[in-house]
């Protein structure tokens, strides 16, 4: 082959790269959904520390809330998708509803419904923490904290 | 999950959710290359879609104008923000376009809004553009929002929850 003929299989290859990229995200969006890292924890003003899972989340928070423990009360990774309402389980029996509205360059826009505590609207960049009071619970309060995490 | 409308004038057709979904993302630029053009062709054809477009421009343009910041000392070294432009929903919301009539109250919630005190909003606050939060309903119980951290924000309910929820109005979502 001569010189001159690689440049443009290069040219077209990775054009279909590119193209098979971008098919991949787009599936990703909307069928394998985006990827996102949703945890609950219950703050409290008493003594008990700060639970190891939560430590990245308590760097983030102690500056803004002042607590004295952090508990995770449960940690999982949904894949929200256009069109689907995704529930998370609150240890009093509420629930928070997420459901993804729109995914794009600033990220996604989550609606979160949290029942008898607030309702809103957030678009998050990817990697960015969204922590959601979600009220007051036994001695403390319980909080959401959803983190896009997906493939830019 | 439901529709929670922030409404100041009669509503626009019924349009898809998807077209819906296109035309905020429009409104926002994040529309690109072949998907814009093809929105665009259909903005110069459809004249209720120009319609809605110019409503959702022309109340983020209102509200931008009285938005607010305060910085209370609240809880020692916290942050408040009072978020006070473009509220946004995908879905079955409706858009509906700012008549003349409605000026008077889209003034009067601004004007409400600019003076919130410790920058707390007992209710439905549309968010400022470029924000994370874009649209918070607290019902009866006020919410504070701390974006302190450039990769985190934090929506705090500040007072109890009261008993049978929220007092935002929602029509259910297709």
């Amino acid at each position: 082959m001569r010189r001159l003929d690689i440049v443009p299989c290069i040219a077209v290859a990775g054009l279909l790269c590119g193209l098979l990229g971008a098919a991949v995200a787009a599936q990703e969006a909307s069928s394998g959904g985006v990827p996102v890292n949703v945890i609950v924890v219950h703050t409290s003003d008493r003594a008990g520390g700060i639970d190891p899972r939560a430590r990245e989340l308590d760097r983030k928070l102690r500056k803004q809330l002042r607590y004295e423990s952090m508990r995770v009360v449960s940690e999982e990774r949904v894949r929200l998708r256009a069109g689907e309402v995704r529930s998370v389980a609150l240890p009093d029996g509420r629930a928070a509803r997420l459901q993804l509205m729109h995914k794009g360059e600033q990220g996604v826009l989550v609606a979160v419904d949290v029942e008898r505590a607030v309702k809103t609207d957030v678009r998050a960049p990817n990697h960015h923490t969204v922590v959601i009071g979600a009220g007051e619970y036994q001695d403390g309060h319980l909080a959401i904290a959803l983190e896009p995490d997906y493939e830019d | 999950m439901s529709d929670r409308a922030h409404t100041v004038a009669p509503p626009a057709p019924d349009r898809p959710a998807a077209e819906e979904e296109l035309l905020h993302a429009y409104h926002d630029g994040e529309l690109r290359g072949l998907a814009r053009w093809r929105f665009e062709r259909r903005l110069r054809r459809d004249a209720g879609l120009r319609r809605e477009l110019a409503a959702l421009a022309g109340l983020r343009k209102l509200l931008r104008e009285h938005h607010a910041e305060t910085s209370p000392d609240l809880w020692g070294a916290v942050a408040l923000r009072l978020p006070a432009v473009d509220a946004r929903r995908a879905g079955a919301r409706r858009r509906p376009a700012l008549a003349w009539w409605a000026l008077p109250g889209a003034v009067a919630a601004t004007a409400a809004l600019a003076l919130a005190i410790l920058g707390v909003w007992p209710g439905a606050t549309p968010a400022a553009s470029g924000g994370v939060v874009r649209w918070v309903d607290g019902g009866p119980r006020s919410v504070m929002v701390l974006e302190g951290d450039p990769d985190t924000t934090i929506i705090w309910v500040l007072d109890a929850p009261a008993e049978g929820g929220g007092s935002g109005e929602r029509s259910e979502a297709a």
